[in-house]
């Protein structure tokens, strides 16, 4: 198997570690739009990371946190609608940053990969990091499981519990913006709610327990990754798109199964 | 001899609420005593849940002081709410999650065993019937041994059989010791069950006392026995100013 590939393939099964829980978590709060809306965030970090010559991955991030954290601290206040926030933030993002990205003519940036995902450009560097993220992901979903799925549950039997709701939402938001940040490389800003939504609605129907959900969820993802780079390698199909369908073809035939759940 | 003057469990003073730039309560005092079963009644829109929220502290308050007597237990029995079909979790995990570090799971089986929840333990909670979810909720609440139960309209949408049945378990509870404060739509259930009931209406407590007390009070009957046959028999007059 050639290198790039074999990057390519244990880079995508680390980042559905990441992808597949928190796309559970999306699905149990009925928040399918924050991801998209964040992966449209992140062109408006890729267009600060140029400017300011920062490494791309963090300044994806920053914006994605920076988006993300507001959205949690406004929507506290009484009359704000998280949708049209997230909306206005999302399309915000992507017209300032196609903006900035069309001001800096030395820049160039491949706007497909940036939409459509680079898995196949993935280095050894960016395997680091994707590694680190994902086990602080899962590190931070084991130590605060109960409480964020108390407070997914209902917020005011959380509370009771001694759930701080307040920071258990802000907590969810900053992973969210996290992974969305580092995982916008490899199915790119217009996939991304695919990669994390389509195995968690597809796991549901096979689970009977949220962790089974989540550890469904995450073989669907691998599955995806595996099967998608196949036939990008055999028929030369371009890859991103390739894992986005199969994982659509799954979520379908789970469909037509019998659910005793 | 010397008394002991206890606490009550919960204190308000002076509580004010406002929502989109409108007060929804005046200044309210509300003493909640050990041992009470109490129901708080009121009309849709009267704030019954909020204030029930407010001396709980599940929201905070804007004016005034809510004091808990020190290491309260408090067990609470929400509205029901959907539960999201996407979340696959059983009676049975919904309860184990909701144990804190200090209880043991030993302690989930007689409970479930008490108010008839192993029958559905394995069951999706989005998937049980209006009295399992009731069974399971209460259950929920007294898992800390609570001091104080408050319930939220915990009958709703409860056929009258499971509704007797439900009451019935609320007094078991009450002579075992537990204060109950309710929120009832259903009059006759607070004047027949409680032993004292608080009525809001417009803002203020129009009435708080024992249901005998209350049933002469011409305020509670202009507003809740008038209102109530109004809106079964539209044109009934019971001799208030506002149909005079």
């Amino acid at each position: 198997m050639p290198e790039f590939l074999l990057i390519a393939l244990i880079g995508g099964l680390i980042t559905t570690l990441m992808t597949a829980p928190i796309g559970a978590f999306m699905l149990w709060r009925r928040m399918a739009y924050v991801g998209d809306a964040l992966a449209h965030t992140t062109l408006l970090g890729l267009a600060i990371g140029l400017w300011l010559q920062l490494p791309l991955t963090l300044s994806m991030m920053m914006i994605a946190l920076i988006v993300a954290i507001s959205i949690s601290l406004l929507n506290r206040r009484p009359h704000t609608s998280s949708d049209t926030l997230l909306a206005i933030a999302a399309h915000s993002s992507l017209g300032l940053g196609m903006l900035a990205i069309t001001l800096l003519p030395e820049a160039r940036v491949d706007l497909m990969g940036y939409l459509f995902g680079d898995l196949l450009n993935l280095t050894y560097t960016d395997l680091g990091i994707l590694a680190a993220v994902a086990a602080t992901i899962l590190a931070s979903l084991r130590y605060f499981w109960r409480p964020l799925l108390l407070n997914t549950l209902n917020a005011e039997l959380a509370s009771l519990a001694g759930v701080n709701n307040q920071q258990i939402a802000l907590l969810l938001a900053v992973l969210v913006a996290v992974v969305v940040a580092v995982s916008t490389k490899l199915v790119g800003a217009l996939l991304m709610t695919a990669l994390l939504i389509t195995p968690a609605a597809t796991a549901r129907i096979f689970s009977r327990s949220p962790r089974s959900m989540i550890v469904t969820a995450v073989i669907i993802s691998q599955l995806g990754i595996m099967g998608g780079l196949a036939l990008s390698w055999y028929f030369d199909l371009p890859v991103a798109p390739s894992i986005v369908s199969l994982l659509f073809v799954g979520f379908l035939l789970s469909r037509v199964l019998p659910s005793g759940y | 001899m010397q008394t002991i003057n206890y606490p009550p469990l919960i204190e308000a003073r002076q509580i004010e609420h406002h929502f989109n730039g409108q007060r929804l309560f005046e200044p309210l005092n509300i003493r909640i005593e050990s041992g009470e079963y109490i129901s708080l009644i009121g009309l849709n829109g009267a704030g019954k849940s909020t204030l029930l929220r407010l001396l709980l502290k599940l929201m905070p308050h804007q004016c005034g002081d809510i004091t808990h007597r020190p290491a309260l237990r408090i067990g609470y029995v929400p509205q029901r709410w959907h539960a999201n079909a996407q979340l696959p979790i059983s009676a049975r995990e919904f309860l184990m999650l909701n144990l804190t570090a200090s209880q043991s799971r030993q302690q989930l089986d007689p409970l479930m065993e008490t108010w008839q929840c192993h029958t559905f333990a394995q069951q999706p909670i989005h998937t049980l019937s209006g009295g399992q979810w009731q069974r399971l909720l209460l259950a929920r609440a007294l898992l800390n041994q609570p001091q104080l139960l408050a319930l939220d309209e915990p009958t709703q949408g409860l056929d009258l059989q499971s509704q007797h049945d439900f009451y019935q378990q609320l007094q078991k509870l009450h002579r075992q010791g537990v204060t109950i404060l309710m929120i009832s739509h259903d009059l006759a259930h607070a004047m027949s069950y409680s032993q004292r009931v608080i009525a809001l209406s417009e803002g203020r407590i129009c009435c708080d006392g024992a249901p005998q007390t209350l049933l002469n009070h011409p305020e509670y009957q202009r507003r809740f026995v008038c209102a109530h046959q109004d809106a079964i028999v539209p044109h009934t007059h019971c001799g208030h100013s506002h149909h005079a």
